[in-house]
């Protein structure tokens, strides 16, 4: 579970993110979507204390971030390729990871055979640095390294990007099963808002960095996401975009 | 064209991170700096005097152009360890409207602003105006000013040569420091004197001296300009193997932090160069320490050079204590880590460098038997006592290191505040020994090292702990540096 109570950040007296309180339980699969500069990628490091709260605090199964380490123990996260030392190999990486969580090798090959499908041959038993992968199969690195922990909190930030469609398929199918299994908090960032709706039990819409919008997942989402990035359209005509000839 | 890139440079400067924290602190590098300058100048227009009072009776000009050589020669070391390469991440400006041609000028030009050009031009062309224009005339001195800045402008562009053909091949490294030790051996002093009075005789001659830095000016532009492209050069095909350190298991998630850093040393340029580069200072200061003439040096030299050789890996590396991973430092610090256990991590890395330092050195004792029990002293000095202040000094490093990404300009982080801090850390140890050697004695100063080191061996938890709760400290800024790169 994550708890926010009160969460500030502000860079030079801006505030970039303002959250009053907010609770993500576990089982539930949460996407939180919007455009650039809404704040996602610092809420996400705070929840990850990796930057300094101006204000309020972030929880994780009740633990606070700041104040605590045992927080590391249960929650994955992968934010973007700065997450990974470039220069292990893939299978260096995991059972890297795997022993930093008291994880048997076997049982780490285990969850590598997993996902084999996802990994597509890109991965393991390439003879390559992680440095020297291409984005997507870097990401994949990361994301596995996540999942292979089964953690109780599980944090990812634009998983789909970089991701080619196959991939990306996998990885909801995945993410589903991880939630249904263990039920466990999962928070995920998309600008793929066909993959968020398809994904989530419950999207949060972020606007300079409050949540404007907390929506329990329906079939009607999709089209009431498409329509508000709409409006965000820069000073245009709901219709313009549609039509790009007309003036 | 070339003066936008400039003052893009001169913002690079203003608003990277590193500076803005520290303005005091690059303040008091420009004040160190001009010291320096105006010390240079002072013994320009002193020079007679001080020549005069160390060789009395001897012909002043002899003296003068005896000298010139060796000071050309100790100044390619000197440049070695503080002329940067100029720094401009050019990538942004290769799809630009800028002509090649233009980025390599610009990166020839920008790296001419330092020091080390200008002093020497401080040092001996107050001395050629005045006593050997006296002597032989205004245009031989002009011919002999003229060959020492062609000589500043050698160096000065072979260093960059050097240095930026051993980031693709060390060999070239290994190189320069035989070729380096050979000139010391050879009669540095007739050579020099005997060509500068040729030059003064001859004035003409030193159009000569035209040639070499023409030489080398061009071999660095070619360079440059075919090696703009970053990826024709780190794409490499060979197969990587995965290692497994399985005795490093022993210690937990300590030990998996050693074997992570283990592989970031050996599997990076830039740390395997700076080992290199702490090889180099080795092989100097048994060079320096060598017997001259028969006579053993004398033990307070012998000391000097245990404590500088025996602490190079350790100070080399150590400065860039957590910048090295700069490069995945918030997957680090977000993985099930204790922040405890990565500071005792390092600690574990330290001791391991500056033992393996120590252990190398101990070949001089092979020359010269009062070193071992110097290296002792040294050696428990540098863990008790250097691998705090060497773990302390690195939660103060905002400045990340750049490890695996674009190779040919890659000398981030590598600054000339950073030789700075290292004398810094170099000095105590010379103090108490200073100290406590002329109180009493020589062997009293050596001990006093040692039991320095032990006590801070005593007090390692402690140590941790402070660094750890520094860490904590400024863990947020850190982590802001490195993410900015």
């Amino acid at each position: 579970m994550i708890t926010i109570n009160n969460l500030v950040k502000t860079y030079n007296d801006r505030p970039v993110i303002d959250i009053r309180h907010l609770r993500i339980e576990s089982g539930v699969i949460t996407g939180l979507v919007g455009n650039n500069g809404a704040g996602k990628t610092t809420l996400f490091r705070l929840l990850l204390d990796l930057v300094r709260a101006s204000e309020g605090e972030a929880l994780l199964q009740g633990q606070d971030v700041a104040m605590t380490e045992t927080w590391k123990g249960f929650t994955a996260a992968y934010l973007d390729e700065t997450f990974l030392p470039g220069y292990l190999t893939p299978e260096e990486y995991f059972y890297f990871t795997g022993r930093l969580n008291r994880l048997s090798k076997t049982s780490v090959d285990e969850a590598l055979a997993a996902m084999s499908t996802f990994f597509n041959d890109g991965i393991l038993n390439t003879g390559k640095y992680i440095r020297d992968l291409s984005k997507g199969n870097q990401a994949k690195v990361g994301i596995a390294a996540c999942l292979l922990r089964k953690p109780e909190v599980l944090i990812l930030d634009e998983p789909f990007a970089n991701l080619d469609p196959s991939s990306q398929l996998i990885l909801v199918d995945m993410l589903r099963q991880l939630s249904a299994d263990s039920g466990n908090a999962i928070l995920v960032s998309s600008h793929d808002i066909n993959h968020i709706t398809g994904l989530c039990h419950r999207i949060l819409l972020m606007e300079r960095g409050t949540i404007i919008k907390d929506i329990d997942t329906t079939a009607d989402t999709l089209q009431a996401l498409a329509e508000y990035f709409r409006t965000k359209l820069p000073a245009s005509p709901a219709g313009a975009v549609s039509q790009p000839g007309m003036k | 064209m070339i003066l936008t890139l400039l003052s893009h440079q001169w913002k690079a400067f203003w608003r990277s991170r590193g500076s803005g924290k520290s303005l005091i602190f690059r303040l008091l590098i420009g004040l160190v700096l001009l010291y320096f300058l105006a010390s240079g100048l002072v013994l320009g227009l002193y020079l007679r005097v001080i020549l005069l009072h160390f060789f009395p009776g001897q012909d002043l000009d002899t003296v003068f152009c005896g000298f010139l050589l060796y000071y050309f020669s100790i100044d390619l070391v000197v440049r070695f360890l503080f002329q940067d390469l100029p720094v401009l991440a050019t990538r942004p400006y290769l799809l630009q409207n800028i002509s090649r041609r233009q980025l390599v000028s610009f990166l020839d030009i920008r790296a001419l602003f330092h020091f080390l050009n200008l002093l020497p031009i401080l040092v001996f062309l107050p001395f050629i105006f005045t006593d050997i224009k006296a002597g032989f005339g205004v245009i031989p001195a002009a011919a002999l000013a003229g060959s020492v800045v062609l000589l500043v402008l050698l160096n000065h562009y072979l260093i960059l040569y050097i240095k930026r053909k051993s980031i693709f091949n060390p060999w070239w490294l290994v190189a320069f420091v035989g070729a380096n030790i050979l000139l010391f051996f050879l009669p540095l002093r007739t050579v020099s004197s005997g060509s500068c009075f040729h030059i003064l005789h001859q004035p003409w001659l030193a159009l000569a001296f035209i040639f070499p830095p023409a030489l080398v000016y061009l071999l660095n532009r070619r360079f440059l300009y075919n090696n703009l492209y970053f990826e024709e050069l780190s794409g490499r095909d060979s197969y990587r193997q995965s290692s497994d350190y399985a005795w490093l298991r022993r210690w937990g998630v300590v030990g998996e932090l050693v074997g992570l850093e283990y592989r970031l040393i050996l599997r990076n340029r830039r740390p395997r160069i700076f080992l290199l580069t702490s090889l180099a200072v080795l092989a100097y200061s048994v060079m320096l320490s060598r017997p001259h003439d028969g006579h053993p040096v004398s033990p307070g030299f012998l000391f000097f050079y245990c404590i500088t050789a025996s602490s190079a890996f350790l100070i080399q590396y150590g400065g860039y204590a957590f910048a090295w991973q700069s490069g995945h430092f918030d997957g680090l610090h977000s993985s099930n880590i204790q922040t405890r256990d990565y500071i005792r991590s390092k600690w574990y890395v330290f001791t391991v460098i500056a033992t393996g330092n120590c252990l190398i050195c101990l070949l001089y004792g092979l020359v010269d038997p009062r070193a071992l029990p110097m290296l002792a002293a040294a050696w428990l000095y540098n863990l008790g006592c250097n691998i705090p202040v060497v773990a302390w000094c690195g939660t103060l490093g905002y400045e990340p290191v750049d490890l695996g990404k674009g190779l040919g300009f890659n000398y981030k982080g590598m600054t000339t505040a950073n030789g700075w801090f290292m004398l810094l850390i170099g000095m105590p140890p010379f103090c108490i020994y200073i100290a406590f050697s002329r109180l009493f004695q020589h062997w009293v100063g050596v001990a006093a090292i040692g039991v320095a080191g032990v006590i801070g061996l005593l007090f390692r938890n402690w140590f941790i702990n402070l660094v750890t709760r520094e860490f904590f400290q400024r863990k947020y800024l850190i982590l802001r540096a490195f993410r900015e790169k």
